[in-house]
């Protein structure tokens, strides 16, 4: 078993950790969401991208890269949540010798020119959150989504490639609320800029970005991620 | 043949063979060499002297043209500033007379410079701090030139440097403010330009601290000042040619008190550290009524002071630690104090050929180490110049060069006989001219820089003839001696195989121009000496001879380099190859070659048989990496790229080996949407049309 997967199941057991634990000791519904009417939020959010295809790794390879991404969601009864979400992924790598064995034996299999791969996901999802008071402390969550990826490739000394895949992806996450750290200035920032709850989030995603099934590029694999929310 | 002095073959045998261990080494290396002596100085007393018995030292002198400046201070503390001049040349005397200061209401002078041709004394006058300049010192207005805006303080240092004058103030502070010093530089470089009181720019802040030393210090450029700072400690301050602020320098411990005085000679400035001793008594009347002083340099190439070796530590009369004093004449720097028995002592730092050719050490930075020695200062106004100087009641108070002409000055003070000034004899100062830019010639390859004045690296299979430029203050004869020969593998030569006859050098700062014979490949270090004339009475140790170094490299890169890789690109081949190694003057640029080449053309062709385009050759620097991309290729042809190594000599490799690594065809690279066979899409279409080129490919 190669690191990346081992830390791919620390992660997974992480969440389903948390996931259950939370759902074993939660209050349950007789304590259900003093405020039912619907909030917004925006969160920021800073990743580890790992694509699983073999070419992508072979040309940009298997070390993942860093993810940004920014969102905003509207939810419903404190539960229900929709987000839409957009982010930026960058990859430098290198082109690959087309005559690589054929010619010279010794000839290398990489090109001596290098390649850019920059990607744009962008995606709608649904999420259910396991919260039953405004001061739940850990709140999972699940949920899964529709992705749209644009991605260009720009290689040097060559053309530029762009456009899209698309995809669908799954996800779990917890959220920890932060007001309980410092009220003061959880009490600060609700006068001063609205914001009813801030909290520090751990999100696993798998995603599948193929086109649904389709040829060319494959973006498909674990995104793990970090992000800020706030509630509004 | 040169007139030399051989020591006694046996006696050598058996005293070398004794000491160092190696019988024949030594016995060969020691006939072979130049005999040294260690140092001596003879000086003379200025007769006559028109100052008072009473009188005692103001500071160091300073000279104007051909005439030497001093000042002297009365019992009653009264300043009285004398000029001297020889009467005529080569005359031990000189003829005193005394400049009248009576117009400036009986100033204190706190120090003296000199900037083009013009004589500048910086007095305290009441409270206020002046710096006095007239036109003939004898006679006229004493005019002040201080800047307008310095009201307080004293100068205690002026210097010439950069066509600029630089004073250095330190401001005495109160209950409430600390000492603090500050630094002027006039602001017109005009050479004929008299500085006035208006012309001038203070450099930096004002800063908290104590100047330390007599003077400024010159060095590589650079001015440097011993200043001590608010918490006792020593440091250094360092001024470029720029306005920018000083640069401190305190690698130094805690007990690092004050830097005394600083000196620079070899492509080196040294400092006098005056150490805090156990009980902390330096400088000061400590229970065991002595103290440390520590000489600190730094080389030009580096990039602090690091202390000297131990054998240079010296033990001072604490109450007497402001007489320390450092001076460089030529390679020579002579380091005066008064010892714990309250005797002078005068030292030599200086390199001993002999323990130069003695030392078979493998690393050349370890013979470039000078010894400080104790030398023996004898008077020559003595009959037979047997009776030495009178250490014990002679105080020393400092130490003052003249460069241009090669006399050391020495100024000692005794209770009963008063200040008396010497003059050293003409020492035969030898001045190397080299070319500026090799001072900071390093072996490429190890980064090491080369022993003593680096003439350069040569190649006597191109070049005809290797010369030496020189000058001495000294007429005579001088000879030119291969002292020490390392082969390639830092091995000495145990046959040195050059001795130049006797060269007679007629007029003073001529400049001389020797033909050296080298012809085997290594580094030499010549010496070259003033030679008495064996029927004279002056002795051998009074040769004050400079070393040299220069590399003969004739043969290339014992190590020449390999192509590693060639890895294709659009258009280009990036190739990459193995470092060559040349251990004599080392690997200086790489060389690339290229040619495209038919299918025959293969692994273990004979690289001389292909023919390579003048304009398909490229050179760079060993310190670039081993690789470099070839542009402007055409796709689909087969190229073979080889690479030779050429050293600092000009010996250059014959071209690498033709193996399977050594060719490459440049062709356009797959990118993953390549790999994939994706042809792209419209998503980003719309956002950036006009930047994007959209590639749409057939389906495989």
């Amino acid at each position: 078993m190669t690191m990346r997967s081992r830390f791919s199941l620390l992660v997974l057991w992480c969440f389903v950790w948390v996931f259950i634990s939370t759902l074993l000791f939660s209050p349950g519904h007789k304590v259900m969401a003093e405020s039912l009417q619907g909030s917004y939020s925006a969160s920021l959010w800073g990743g580890y991208y790992l694509p699983k295809n073999s070419t992508f790794q072979e040309v940009y390879s298997d070390d993942g890269e860093f993810a940004g991404f920014l969102e905003f969601s509207k939810t419903w009864s404190s539960q229900i949540v929709v987000t839409l979400g957009g982010g930026w992924i960058h990859f430098s790598g290198r082109q690959v010798n087309p005559n690589a064995s054929q010619i010279d034996t010794d000839n290398e299999k990489y090109s001596a020119d290098s390649a850019k791969m920059t990607l744009v996901p962008g995606y709608l999802q649904f999420s259910y959150l396991f919260r039953y008071s405004q001061e739940q402390k850990l709140v999972p969550y699940l949920g899964a989504g529709l992705d749209a990826w644009g991605f260009q490739e720009k290689m040097k000394d060559g053309d530029t490639v762009t456009g899209a895949k698309y995809g669908y992806h799954g996800l779990v996450g917890v959220r920890l609320l932060l007001d309980w750290l410092d009220p003061d200035a959880a009490q600060s920032s609700l006068q001063e800029y609205g914001i009813d709850n801030t909290y520090l989030i751990l999100e696993a995603r798998w995603l599948r970005i193929d086109d649904f099934g389709g040829i060319g590029l494959d973006l498909s694999g674990p995104l793990y991620r970090v992000g800020l929310l706030w509630e509004f | 043949m040169s007139e030399k002095k051989f020591h006694s073959p046996v006696l050598t045998l058996v005293v070398t063979g004794l000491l160092l261990g190696h019988i024949t080494a030594g016995y060969l290396i020691a006939s072979k060499s130049v005999c040294f002596a260690g140092p001596s100085l003879y000086v003379s007393p200025q007769s006559k002297p028109p100052w008072g018995d009473e009188d005692s030292w103001g500071s160091r002198p300073v000279i104007v043209g051909d005439r030497l400046y001093l000042y002297t201070l009365t019992p009653a503390g009264k300043c009285r500033l004398w000029r001297g001049g020889p009467k005529k040349e080569d005359d031990p005397n000189l003829v005193w007379s005394e400049i009248n200061l009576t117009d400036l209401n009986s100033p204190d002078i706190t120090a003296l410079g000199s900037h083009k041709e013009h004589l500048y004394v910086a007095t305290r006058e009441g409270d206020s701090p002046r710096l006095r300049l007239r036109e003939d010192p004898n006679q006229g207005e004493w005019i002040q030139v201080n800047p307008s805006e310095m009201n307080s303080g004293t100068i205690t240092s002026i210097s010439s440097f950069n066509d600029y004058l630089y004073l250095g103030v330190t401001v005495k502070g109160t209950e409430d403010t600390a000492d603090s010093v500050r630094l002027w530089r006039s602001k017109e470089a005009k050479s004929t330009k008299k500085v006035a009181s208006t012309d001038w720019k203070q450099i930096g802040q004002s800063h908290a601290g104590l100047i330390t030393t007599s003077n400024f210090q010159e060095f590589e450029d650079k001015l440097y000042l011993g200043v001590k700072n608010t918490q006792d400690k020593a440091e250094v301050w360092m001024l470029d040619k720029s306005d920018s602020d000083r640069t401190i320098f305190s690698p130094w411990s805690e007990g690092a008190l004050s830097i005394a005085d600083m000196a620079a000679s070899d492509h080196t400035l040294s400092a006098i550290m005056l150490d805090n001793d156990d009980n902390g008594s330096a400088g000061g009347s400590g229970s065991d009524n002595k103290s440390t002083c520590r000489i600190w340099s730094m080389a030009w190439n580096e990039a602090n002071f690091s202390e000297a070796p131990s054998s240079w530590e010296k033990t001072i009369d604490p109450n007497q630690s402001a007489s320390l004093s450092m001076e460089s004449l030529g390679s020579y720097l002579f380091l005066g104090f008064n010892n714990t028995d309250k005797k002078m002592e005068i030292c030599q730092a200086y390199h001993d050929p002999n323990q130069v050719n003695q030392e078979n050490k493998k690393d050349q930075e370890d013979t470039k180490e000078k010894r400080l020695e104790p030398i023996t200062v004898n008077d020559m106004s003595k009959p037979q110049e047997q009776t030495a100087l009178d250490a014990s009641s002679n105080h020393f108070r400092w130490l003052y060069a003249d460069h241009n002409q090669g006399y050391l000055y020495l100024g000692t003070e005794d209770p009963n006989q008063g200040i008396t000034l010497w003059r050293s004899n003409k020492l035969p100062i030898i001045t190397i001219i080299y070319d500026p830019s090799k001072i900071d010639a390093k072996n490429p390859e190890t980064g090491k820089a080369y022993p003593y004045t680096f003439l350069g690296t040569f190649n006597s299979k191109v070049q005809e003839n290797m010369s030496v430029e020189w000058k001495s203050t000294k007429k005579g004869s001088y000879t030119v001696d291969l002292i020490q020969l390392k082969d390639p593998n830092d091995a000495i030569s145990q046959d040195p195989d050059f001795s130049i006859p006797s060269q007679q050098v007629d007029k003073e700062a001529k400049e001389i121009r020797t033909i050296l014979p080298v012809q085997k490949q290594g580094t030499y270090v010549v010496e070259i000496a003033w030679h008495p004339d064996p029927n004279s009475s002056v002795e051998n140790k009074e040769r004050y001879p400079v070393l040299f170094s220069l590399i003969n490299d004739t043969a290339p890169p014992e190590t020449a380099p390999s192509v590693i890789s060639v890895t294709s690109g659009n258009e280009k081949l990036l190739v990459k190859w193995s470092e060559a190694h040349d251990k004599l003057s080392g690997v200086k640029l790489y060389r690339v070659q290229w040619a495209q080449v038919p299918p025959e053309v293969d692994a273990g062709s004979d690289p001389n048989t292909i023919e390579f385009p003048g304009e398909n050759i490229h050179e760079q620097s060993k310190d670039e990496n081993c690789k470099y991309t070839i542009d402007n290729l055409i796709n689909g042809q087969r190229y073979v790229v080889l690479v030779s190594a050429i050293d600092a000599a000009n010996n250059a490799t014959s071209r690498s080996a033709i193996t399977g690594k050594s060719f490459g065809t440049p062709v356009k690279g797959l990118g993953l949407t390549d790999l994939v066979d994706e042809s792209g899409g419209c998503f980003l279409e719309t956002v950036r049309k006009d930047q994007i080129i959209f590639r749409r490919r057939e389906k495989r």
